[in-house]
């Protein structure tokens, strides 16, 4: 609203400044093992996307266009690897609650939108699979010092940044890390062990976007 | 057991996780050369983000769940929802490390003294920035928790503001409303929390709204009507939300219930609505400029209805 002083959205200069650091950001993608191919579709899909949607004045442009293509990266392995385990065989396709996320590799240019709505409502079995899986997520985390777990329930669950996390627990930022590496040792043990049962859980999960850390749920 | 190498990479790859998150240009590029250092490092850092990025829907859940008898249940109090029906916390331990602090569950953490409160009387406004170049403009009748170790977090207890939210997606800005939250993906909008529950607004950008129930994304000209369970999805046209900063009011088809409201909050003026007008609506735009026997000329005009100056206030009828 000008009448707020507010700033003009930056889309334009992000779009600029995605077409100037397109060498580094394809380096990035085949550093992250893209392949050529898809690293253009990805920095095309960038573009696309910094025209198609609004945001708001962005603190460090460069590494939010960082981050942006980071979590494209990440959705577009992950609806890679689902098209293929569809294909194989090994999901039920299931139209009904399931178009949002299945249409994910044709629409995902078109914005986060398609993604997060996924979000809006659970049907039954996805909040039974989330039940089930919080539970395994507790009874291992359980199995930590409660300090540890107590540090990754503040990150993870309630967005806590780790420099509040260090303030809270009166240690240090170096510290907090330790704590954090721990639980997601065992975290990935819990993906592990999940890897011998039906593959459910890793395919359920919401918000593409929030792949790894966009920060959204931050 | 991992060979020692492959624990190494895992634990780079933990490393590397945790800092992206709020990560500098420089970092990322350190990143890259790690990644490039080695081909295993691409593999350990995507098992890491792939097993927690499975862990959404567990935590999803567990976001849901956050009522804590050993906690103040601000947010609770604050939109006059009991919290006797509300789900347990599922991670007991919780209760006992968080029973010290005296905070709304989703809210801020470990601040305490951190937070002070801005309020506004009836007819009063202000508008304030925040240290990382956001902007709140405060209507009257309003009361705003902020807290000065974070700016990215806000808890709006009552009246209305409208919030320029400067969007940084390594932290993005969470406003709590009762029991609700409100998280900004980049955004201007606009907040009414009152006796008929919670009005949200996107006049730019996007937030993603939270109760604990539901989680729904509001695009720009998206409105949110959140009244006991009951929430009512609708559009309006971005120019018109947060008009009142503009110093006026623009409805379409609004109950006049709420242009009352808007006068209360954004003069002092108390206003009385006659029974016959309580389902009436209006269309159209208030000037809030001049005093307040102009405004009363003018409002009566516009809607078409006597207004009548009282003891304390005004007097709609028929």
């Amino acid at each position: 609203m000008t009448s707020l002083g507010q700033e003009v959205p930056a889309e334009g200069g992000l779009r600029q400044l995605s077409l100037a650091m397109r060498g580094e950001l394809r380096r990035f993608l085949l550093a992250r093992r893209v392949s050529e191919a898809d690293a253009e579709d990805v920095l095309q899909d960038l573009f696309i996307r910094l025209e198609t949607s609004v945001t708001g004045p962005v603190r460090s442009p460069r590494a939010y266009l960082y981050q942006m293509v980071n979590n494209m990266a990440h959705t577009r392995r992950r609806t890679e690897t689902r098209r293929q385990a569809r294909d194989a065989g090994w999901i039920e396709v299931r139209p009904d609650a399931r178009t949002g996320t299945g249409t994910g590799t044709g629409t995902h240019g078109r914005g986060d939108a398609a993604e997060e709505q996924a979000d809006a409502a659970p049907d039954p079995e996805t909040a039974l699979v989330a039940r089930d899986q919080l539970a395994r997520v507790e009874a291992r985390l359980a199995e930590l010092p409660e300090r540890t777990a107590h540090i990754f329930r503040q990150f993870r669950v309630e967005g806590a940044s780790q420099k509040d996390i260090a303030i809270e627990q009166g240690i240090s930022l170096s510290a907090v890390e330790k704590h954090l590496q721990r639980a997601y040792r065992a975290v990935l043990e819990i993906r592990n062990r999940l890897e011998d049962t039906p593959p459910t859980t890793g395919m359920t999960g919401p918000a593409e976007m929030t792949g790894g850390f966009d920060g959204s749920s931050r | 057991m991992a060979r020692p190498a492959e624990h190494d990479i895992q634990s780079q790859a933990i490393a590397w996780h945790l800092r992206l998150a709020d990560a500098s240009e420089e970092e990322w590029n350190e990143f890259t050369h790690w990644l490039e250092a080695d081909e295993r490092h691409n593999d350990a850092y995507e098992a890491i983000c792939d097993a927690d990025h499975a862990l959404e829907p567990a935590i999803g859940l567990a976001r849901q769940e956050p009522a804590e008898a050993g906690e103040i249940p601000v947010a609770a109090v604050a939109t006059g929802r009991g919290t006797a029906g509300r789900r347990r916390w599922m991670w007991p331990a919780m209760a006992a490390s968080f029973a010290l602090v005296a905070v709304g569950s989703w809210a801020v953490m470990g601040r305490m003294g951190q937070e002070y409160t801005v309020s506004t009387a009836p007819g009063e406004s202000r508008t304030l920035a925040l240290s990382d170049g956001s902007r709140i403009a405060l209507n009257g009748g309003t009361e705003l928790v902020l807290s000065k170790s974070d700016p990215r977090v806000a808890e709006l207890k009552s009246g209305e503001a409208q919030f320029s939210i400067r969007h940084d997606a390594g932290s993005p800005f969470a406003l709590t409303v009762g029991a609700q939250r409100i998280v900004d993906v980049g955004t201007v909008f606009n907040v009414r929390s009152s006796g008929r529950g919670l009005q949200v607004e996107v006049a730019e950008g996007a937030v993603r709204f939270e109760d604990g129930v539901t989680r729904l994304r509001l695009n720009a000209g998206d409105t949110l009507d959140a009244s006991g369970d009951r929430l009512v999805e609708g559009t309006r046209a971005p120019a018109d939300i947060g008009s009142w900063t503009r110093g006026k009011l623009v409805y379409r088809e609004a109950p006049l219930v709420e242009v009352a409201g808007d006068i209360t909050r954004a003069r002092g003026i108390a206003i009385e609505l006659g029974p016959e007008l309580s389902h009436a609506s209006f269309t159209g735009v208030i000037q809030l400029d001049g005093d307040n026997a102009s405004l009363r000329r003018r409002v009566e005009l516009l809607i078409g209805a006597k207004v009548t100056e009282t003891a304390d206030g005004w007097s709609i009828t028929r």
